[in-house]
């Protein structure tokens, strides 16, 4: 039984550590990324999906298209990666280790062998002497020489940069800290929007992918917002000025632009986006010689005829079906009830079809006789477009960047090199011979070795 | 102006293309020595016109690092190609990948300049452009973009010294002329990391720059995405030449079909709904 467990265990545990399976899961999450950019996702997929046919919409539902990178199946394939990048770390830092506390015989046999002979110097002095200057070059660049003696010669090893067998962990690392940030944000986190029109205020946010709305707990308003153009009629800037309130009393005020988002709370608002939004209309109603003028916002009531009818503006339309600005009225007097649009452009919607406002009643703006309606106008306002997030893994992801990083420099762009050395006398001279190891870049290390010699024999002369 | 200059450096490059392409049929070093001379001449040419373009547009009053529309782009893409390129063939001392890379940055450049009369304008910033994060990111990116191109270029150089001398690394004949696979894969990969190494930092530009602007550091906006695909492709080319030992064709292949997903981050992305899409 115990010895089952284990077999199961190392079974798991081998199929963890095969780097096969990482390149086969890089490919895999590859192609299904690749499907996501082809497949409309969220908002826009719940769209896209009703004009398809119903079995094919049952099935990508099924499969989770429509939200493919936080489905289930692709979250696993990133769990997979994950464990594979953890076990696969593991499974090699004992080696990683050995390597990095390793002390070679710098007497082994075969390492001087093959030596091209600007490696082999002849020097003047004893050998005990050329130990000591090659110790103290070696020293001044490497860091520091171990000495061995035999009965032939002097031996030096130095080296540097060991740290090197560690950069791919440290990569490694990076990446497991980003998925930690992005898996504490996915969970501790939120993201929403808000439109706030000019002037008006909200203190809640629609989360996104159909997630509801939330509250705040505080309150955002727009005091003024406002938009500059280039000629061209590309926008320029766009800002909103808001109030952060509490209790109804303003707890902060900030300028709110792209690429400059604010903070409140802990939690940060983004200006997104803006947009126009019809805002009061201005309506004149007249009876033989009696005039008003009203101004009105969407909703509102208000009484004509001295008080025995009802007006409410019903909606407001910057541009009803191309026909430019309008506004649907409706009318209560007693158990007498109509309700019909009132453009502004009536004229020429007339001229264009002289009989419209008789044969559809719904277009005549004298249909609650004896009163004509007009609309002078539609005065538009902003609203602001307000992305609102609160992401406590951002810092655990930046930190993770900043790992991958480091752990690139490591890996690319530093390596462990070590110098060997082998003082002995041979035709009654004393040889010098030096030769190299490294686990990567060799050119940088024949340079490093070029270096030294040439210090060693500015020593000499 | 700097139109015009540019212009020139399109011609110039096709120039150079030629003599590299000469060079590699004839094994005459004259002619590779003309090559390098004129594209040097044309990166000079193009990195003088990239500068009055940037020096023009602080003279029209909206000042900007000119890599803010698909123009530009292509420019500096162009750009990254020469100087990565002409880096590598000092460092190699070896002008046989010229006929490979430099075709891709003249198309580049060709590409650039079919472009309406309005396009190539100096277009003053929107503002979701307007951030110091601008030059930094597109900058890594193409840096990045460039390094694989030239990898790219080894690539088609490989399966080209097969085609010419069949595989395995006959020492006389035609072969000669290129460098044996061994060296072309070695160089496949140094192209390869530091590519890697700049587009992971155009990754993370990108998503700082995100952050501040629309609110989150990772969207799976199609550019995202893709850019996310060639990451992954890398990076299993080089886990599966660092841990499997894969050598030689395999490898690449990989590059090539890397080069394939690069081109579709840089261009196929425009085709799909992206919050970049102003880049074109």
């Amino acid at each position: 039984m115990q010895e089952e467990k284990k077999t199961t265990k190392n079974t798991v545990w081998s199929f963890f550590s095969s780097v096969r399976l990482t390149i086969a899961l890089l490919i895999i999450i590859a192609l299904a990324a690749i499907v996501g950019t082809v497949v409309p996702q969220q908002d826009t997929a719940r769209e896209a999906f009703q004009k398809l046919p119903p079995a094919l919409a049952g099935v990508l539902k099924i499969l989770q298209l429509s939200d493919l990178y936080h489905s289930a199946w692709f979250l696993l394939l990133m769990a997979l990666l994950t464990v594979n990048l953890v076990v696969c770390s593991l499974n090699r830092l004992p080696s990683s280790l050995r390597l990095y506390r390793r002390k070679p015989d710098p007497a082994r046999a075969g390492l001087y062998e093959d030596l091209s002979p600007d490696r082999i110097l002849v020097a003047g002095g004893s050998p005990e002497d050329e130990t000591g200057k090659m110790e103290r070059v070696l020293g001044k660049s490497f860091g520091s020489a171990e000495r061995k003696q035999t009965d032939q010669a002097t031996y030096l090893w130095g080296h540097r940069g060991a740290w090197s067998y560690f950069g791919v962990y440290v990569i490694h690392a990076g990446v497991l800290v980003i998925i930690l940030g992005a898996v504490i944000g996915s969970i501790l986190g939120f993201d929403g929007n808000v439109n706030i029109p000019e002037g008006g205020s909200a203190d809640r946010i629609e989360l996104r992918g159909g997630k509801g709305a939330m509250d705040l707990g505080f309150s955002v308003t727009c005091d003024k917002f406002s938009v500059e153009f280039y000629d061209s009629g590309m926008p320029k800037l766009y800002q909103s000025d808001l109030s952060f309130l509490r209790d109804g009393q303003i707890q902060a005020r900030g300028s709110l632009m792209v690429n400059h988002p604010l903070e409140f709370n802990g939690i940060s608002f983004y200006q997104s986006s803006y947009g126009a939004v019809p805002g009061e209309a201005v309506l004149k109603i007249t009876k033989k010689g009696e005039q008003l003028v009203r101004r009105a916002h969407q909703g509102e009531r208000f009484e004509i005829d001295g008080g025995k009818a009802q007006v409410e503006i019903l909606r407001i339309e910057g541009n009803l079906m191309r026909m430019g600005p309008a506004v649907k009225v409706g009318i209560t007097a007693g158990d007498r009830a109509v309700s019909f649009w009132v453009f502004k452009f009536i004229d020429a919607i007339e001229e264009q079809n002289p009989m419209i406002s008789k044969q559809v009643p719904q277009f005549n703006p004298g249909l609650y006789k004896p009163y004509l309606f007009e609309l002078e106008g539609v005065e538009s306002s902003y609203y602001t477009g307000l992305k609102v997030t609160r992401d406590p893994g951002v810092p655990i992801v930046g930190a993770g960047a900043f790992l991958l990083v480091a752990g690139f420099l490591l890996t690319f762009f530093s390596s462990h090199q070590q110098v060997y050395v082998r003082v002995d006398r041979r035709h009654g001279k004393t040889r010098v011979s030096i030769a190299g190891r490294c686990n990567r870049d060799p050119v940088k290390l024949d340079r490093a070795i070029d270096k030294l010699i040439r210090s060693y024999r500015g020593e000499i002369r | 102006m700097n139109t015009k200059m540019l212009g020139w450096a399109t011609v110039i490059y096709l120039v150079a293309m030629a003599f590299y392409l000469i060079r590699l049929l004839r094994d005459d070093e004259y002619w590779g020595k003309l090559a390098t001379g004129t594209a040097l001449f044309g990166l000079f040419l193009q990195t003088v016109g990239i500068g009055v373009r940037w020096w023009e547009s602080y003279r029209l009053g909206i000042g900007h690092a000119p890599l803010a529309n698909f123009y530009e782009s292509m420019i500096f893409f162009s750009w990254a190609i020469m100087v990565l390129y002409l880096v590598m063939e000092w460092r190699i001392r070896s002008r046989v990948i010229g006929p490979f890379v430099t075709p891709v940055a003249f198309l580049s450049m060709a590409y650039a300049s079919l472009s309406p009369d309005e396009a190539t304008r100096i277009q003053p910033l929107i503002p979701a452009l307007q951030s110091n994060w601008l030059t930094s990111h597109v900058v890594t990116c193409f840096m990045g973009y460039g390094a694989f191109t030239i990898a790219f270029g080894l690539g088609l150089l490989f399966f080209a010294r097969r085609f010419v001398s069949g595989p395995g690394n006959p020492s006389k004949s035609r072969g000669s002329l290129f460098p044996d696979e061994g060296s072309i894969e070695e160089l496949i990969y140094h192209s390869t990391i530091m590519g890697f190494i700049f587009l992971s930092l155009g990754i993370i530009t990108g998503a700082v720059w995100a952050n501040f602007a629309w609110g989150s550091y990772w969207s799976w906006d199609p550019k995202e995405t893709w850019s996310l695909i060639t990451w992954l492709i890398y990076a299993a080319l080089l886990h599966a030449r660092l841990v499997r030992g894969w050598r030689g064709k395999r490898i690449a292949v990989m590059a090539i079909a890397g080069f394939v997903s690069v081109l579709f981050t840089y261009l196929g992305v425009n085709y799909l709904d992206s919050l970049h899409s102003y880049i074109m």
